[in-house]
């Protein structure tokens, strides 16, 4: 008879004859899906689960080492342990994404178990080994903290909160997908299990660039179990792309791979470990040639070409005034060159994706930042009218920008419909980060002029990207790291030129900040330069260019009435000059709405449906809290509670498109959109004399759209954005070069949820801190050498004090309340304010990233 | 309240594998050899170097258990010292009283801990204790933070990279990689001898 390990998982006794990792056990056999698979490697956290009284890694745990062991999952919790912490979880703002929160939950029972009033140290500590990388850990931490306090009966519980009677714009809205996060019931499409579903996952390339000789697959096809594999012949369009379609589903027989995350056949299998042993089967040869490892190697005149047109993706050129002028005639120029690393985005969740046969086509359930985008691309792939695709999404467990193109999503549909059943296509936690695109590598140089008083001239810079083999965002993202490198001051003599090129590393594309957090990195560094050699202080300088409302920006654009710069470096003042010798400072903007004149429309639809309004518009809540910000808007507008107001999700089937979640846009766009539609709505309501059951089954569809000019458009004053966001960062160092406090002010217009806003805010100044001192993604030939837990990401213990500080002018834009969005800008000014605290401090300067010669990169190598 | 609020726990890397070893061959002279000599220190100064025990590792003779005023070491049943957590306070006398340098003072987070510093080659260390670290690096593959090397034919972990996983203690063939919280591998035997 075989061994039978047997434990007890949340009270009851489980047994099982397979050994194998308890998280593939609770999750597969047990169904318990709060227990997430964020990398099986030991390194993420989302799998923490509490094995007598310890917290510990189910990934790492197996199903023979738990013998005897009473385990526990957040679905175990009792009663007041769920309440207590979807409570201070919700109340504190530490859920955004929520794929690392039950792991994060049960990291803290623990702790809360074994000391009932841990002070905020010990619960850094208890969180070492989980990674959030939305909060920045700190809405976390204040979670944990009121938990303890509830159940040491220090703190109460709200009940109201949650319920959300009052539920308008400014008010603090409990986020509506707390419990469901927090006790991890809500679906991500790795939670969902279908009849019949089957798993598929592709073979991918060995070499960066190589040429597929033969792909030979007959044994892993004669597999029992395995019910097909698919190559580049199976699919109708191979070519797929977000914008530029050049990124093949699959590398064909004979042709030339582009880089490692490169597909090369489909494996289609009933179970998981089937799937796993037939992908072993696939055998593929190939002869290696050498690749293209950097934008100097891509222009060599007898560069292989990564793609057949050549390797210059994109280009642009942005000028405005004679800045070749402007800087001959400056008092002080400065010019340095300035390199910036690709980053990963590592949201927790791997890409994940669900298909199955529906209607006269196919439905996937997807985690990405926008359906539409999904359902269109796959159309092209499949060669079909995009209303056969429905797409919708399930809980999205982080994007930043690297889920805007289709990852899984097209290969499960691939597989759906050529096996006839749901297909789930989940990546491993490596195959994410050679797949997907990451923030562009840059190598720019810039030159920034100012007069004897320091006021700026002119400005000339030439920035070139490494947009890996595929071209993903690269047009945007240069075009966005062009215009806003600038910065968010008042001068008009500009020449900027950017080129991305493909070259055979992985793709890059949009993250977070969207090129703007490497140019405004080098323009930010410029300017402490001036400052010094006008003799005034970094923070005087930027006060005396700082952008004010009927002022026009370096690309034209008057700026509107809700400019707030000048609030916010006055906001950050007083901690600027109190930390003389150790703090830095910089400032930064960023568009809301993609504008340079694309039709960028919000749209929303509200249904009044059994006495609810249903509100219907297809914009990804990736984890930013967008849902919540549009419920709030129909709140505002109607004065109905959460109750009566239901978001029906991003669903290509039955909500209108509102575009991507992308381009800090979805709280402007298409929360004016929502407004729209919810003053329509309340208007009718009004007539009904305020009883919504009249209403019944009457619906209300609004449109937003504000003109823009495009890039070099031939007016005086071209309007580029609907709205700018403003943000000036502080960084202060303490003794030993480490960074103790952040004081981080924005000018985001009307904040909608003052706690939601607070974690946007810090974990992006998180991101910002990752990529100035510890992120980085090395490449060997083109092949990442980074695992998740070597990416440098900031970890708990690591965190400084981060002060969210948002600032607001009287006169908002008449959009969405006043409201302008924070998604990005959070991320910008960070990575160039702690450059400039080290060079107050050594005198050092700092112009690569993340930074050399810091007390983390020494912590760094102490390790190698 | 049963708190532990950041106390240190002292860990001894040496899991005692070499005597076991002699126990198994009738290792009764050497034993009876060990007993001519005072104490820890006298034993390694004076130790012949023939004598088949590990010239790395634990001594067995209790210098640390005689430092220690609150009864937390002891000679367990493979002739090792070892630490009661519940009653270690950290203070580190221990520590000091080791000539060997086998006993270190951690954080009650790093919880995962290779009970081997042998600097005898992978093969030698086969064939002389049943539970020494071999080198084969399997615990550095596997580590998800980067956070173990091979120092000196011994697998050494950075505490500034571990997240204790416990991954290493997993993977370990030869379950030198402890976790003295007992879940991922062995953590004691807490049998006194």
């Amino acid at each position: 008879m075989k061994e039978k390990y047997c434990f007890k998982v949340n009270g009851v006794v489980c047994s099982t004859e397979e050994n194998k990792p308890l998280l593939r056990y609770l999750r597969d056999d047990l169904h318990l899906h709060s227990v997430k698979d964020g990398c099986s490697e030991g390194a993420c956290g989302t799998c923490t689960i509490v094995v007598d009284g310890k917290a510990v890694k189910s990934c790492v745990l197996t199903t023979k080492l738990a013998v005897g062991r009473s385990i526990l999952t957040t679905e175990g919790l009792s009663e007041e342990e769920k309440e207590a912490f979807v409570y201070a979880f919700g109340s504190r703002g530490s859920v955004q994404c929520g794929f690392c929160i039950p792991g994060m939950v049960m990291a803290g029972k623990a702790l809360i178990d074994r000391v009932p009033d841990p002070t905020e140290e010990e619960i850094k500590t208890a969180l070492k080994g989980n990674i959030c990388r939305c909060t920045g850990y700190k809405k976390i931490i204040e979670g944990i903290q009121l938990a303890a306090a509830i159940l040491r009966g220090d703190a109460s519980i709200e009940e109201d909160l949650e319920k959300g009677e009052d539920y308008g714009v400014g008010k603090k809205a409990f986020r509506l997908d707390v419990r469901e996060k927090v006790l991890g019931y809500g679906e991500y499409p790795d939670d969902v299990e279908m009849e019949g579903m089957v798993y598929a996952s592709a073979v991918r390339s060995r070499y960066p660039r190589a040429r597929v000789l033969d792909i030979n697959y007959e044994k892993a096809l004669a597999l029992p179990g395995v019910l097909a594999v698919l190559t580049a012949e199976d699919v109708p369009n191979n070519k797929v792309g977000h914008l530029q379609q050049d990124w093949d589903v699959m590398i064909a027989k004979g042709s030339i791979t582009r880089c490692v995350g490169d597909a090369i056949c489909l494996v289609v299998a009933e179970t998981r470990n089937t799937l796993e042993k037939a992908k072993k089967l696939v055998k593929i040869e190939y002869e290696e040639l050498k690749p293209v490892t950097n934008v100097h190697e891509a222009m060599a005149e007898d560069a292989p070409k990564v793609h057949f047109g050549g390797n210059l993706c994109q280009s642009r050129h942005v000028t405005r005034g004679d800045a070749k002028k402007a800087l001959a005639e400056s008092r002080y120029v400065v010019t340095q060159k300035y390199t910036t690393p690709f980053t990963e985005h590592a949201f927790l969740e791997p890409e994940c994706a669900v298909a199955f046969p529906y209607k006269d086509g196919v439905k996937v359930y997807s985690t990405d930042q926008g359906v539409y985008d999904t359902r269109h691309e796959i159309s092209i792939m499949l060669g079909w009218d995009p209303e056969r695709i429905v797409v919708e999404n399930k809980l999205v467990g982080g994007g930043f920008g690297g889920k805007e193109d289709v990852s899984a999503q097209h290969i499960a549909a691939l597989a759906a419909i050529k096996v006839q059943r749901p297909v789930k296509v989940v990546f491993s936690r490596q195959e994410s980060i050679n797949f997907h695109p990451k923030r562009h590598a840059m190598e720019g140089t810039f030159t920034l002029g100012c007069d004897e008083n320091g006021i700026f001239t002119g400005m000339d810079c030439e920035i070139y990207f490494d947009t890996g083999a595929y071209a993903s965002l690269c047009g945007p993202v240069l075009e966005r790291a062009c215009t806003h490198s600038v910065g968010p001051y008042c001068y008009q003599n500009t020449d900027i030129r950017g080129y991305g090129y493909y070259t055979n590393n992985p793709p890059a594309g949009a993250f977070r900040g969207f090129g703007v957090c490497q140019s405004e990195f080098a323009l930010e560094s410029n300017i402490n330069l001036l400052a010094e050699k006008v003799g005034i202080s970094p923070w005087e300088i930027r006060y005396r260019n700082a952008i004010e409302p009927g002022k026009v920006l370096p690309n034209g654009q008057i700026a509107d009435c809700s400019t707030a710069l000048k609030e916010a470096l006055l906001a950050v003042k007083d901690a600027y000059e109190s930390n003389p010798g150790r703090a830095g400072i910089a400032c930064a903007m960023k568009n809301a709405g993609v504008g340079v004149g694309l039709p960028d429309k919000g749209r929303a639809k509200l249904i009044v449906h059994d006495g609810k309004v249903e509100l219907y518009s297809a914009a990804s809540d990736i984890g930013q809290g967008c849902a919540t910000v549009f419920v709030q808007m129909v709140a505002e507008t109607t004065g109905l509670g959460r109750a009566y107001i239901k978001n029906m999700g991003s669903n290509s089937e039955v909500a209108p498109d509102s575009g991507t979640t992308s381009g800090s846009r979805q709280t402007l766009i298409t929360g004016e959109a929502v407004r729209m539609a919810a003053a329509e709505l309340n208007a009718a309501l009004k007539e009904a004399d305020g009883d919504l059951e009249k209403l019944e089954g009457r619906e209300f569809f609004a449109e937003f759209f504000d003109p823009t000019d495009k890039l070099g458009a031939d007016v005086p004053y071209p309007k580029s954005h609907v709205a700018y966001g403003f943000a000036a960062h502080v960084v202060v160092l303490d003794d030993e070069g480490r960074v103790r406090e952040v004081y981080a002010a924005h000018d985001s217009g009307k904040v909608v949820n003052p706690i939601a806003i607070q974690g946007q805010i810090e974990g992006g100044v998180l991101m910002g801190l990752g990529y100035a001192l510890t992120e980085d993604f090395p490449l060997k030939d083109g092949v990442p050498q980074a695992k998740y837990g070597t990416l440098g990401l900031m970890r708990a213990p690591q965190i400084p004090d981060i002060h969210a500080i948002y600032v607001e002018k009287e006169k908002l834009l008449p959009f969405a309340y006043g409201a302008k969005g924070i998604g990005e800008i959070a991320t910008i000014p960070t990575a160039p304010a702690a450059q400039g605290a080290y060079y107050a401090m050594d005198h050092v300067l700092r112009t690569s990233l993340p930074m050399k010669d810091t007390y983390y990169s020494k912590k760094q190598k102490a390790v190698k | 309240m049963a708190q532990k609020r950041n106390r240190k726990t002292a860990v001894v890397q040496c899991a005692g594998g070499c005597r076991t070893g002699l126990a198994v061959q009738g290792g009764k002279e050497a034993e009876d050899d060990r007993m001519q000599y005072r104490d820890c220190a006298d034993a390694a100064l004076k130790l012949p170097e023939d004598l088949s025990l590990c010239r790395w590792g634990c001594l067995g003779l209790g210098s640390c258990v005689e430092a220690c005023r609150l009864n937390a070491v002891f000679i367990n049943s493979s002739g090792t010292a070892e630490v009661d957590r519940s009653r270690c306070v950290g203070c580190g006398l221990c520590v000091k009283a080791c000539p060997r340098h086998l006993i270190r003072l951690t954080g009650p987070e790093y919880h995962i801990y290779p009970a081997c510093v042998s600097k005898a080659s992978g093969p030698e260390t086969r064939k002389e204790c049943a539970a020494g670290c071999i080198a084969c690096g399997i615990c550095v593959k596997n580590c998800p933070a980067d956070a173990i090397r091979l120092e000196e034919n011994h697998a050494v972990i950075d505490e500034e990279k571990c997240i204790s996983c416990g991954m290493c203690a997993v993977k370990c063939p030869r379950g030198v990689i402890r976790d003295y919280d007992g879940i991922f591998a062995a953590g004691s035997s807490l049998e006194k001898k």
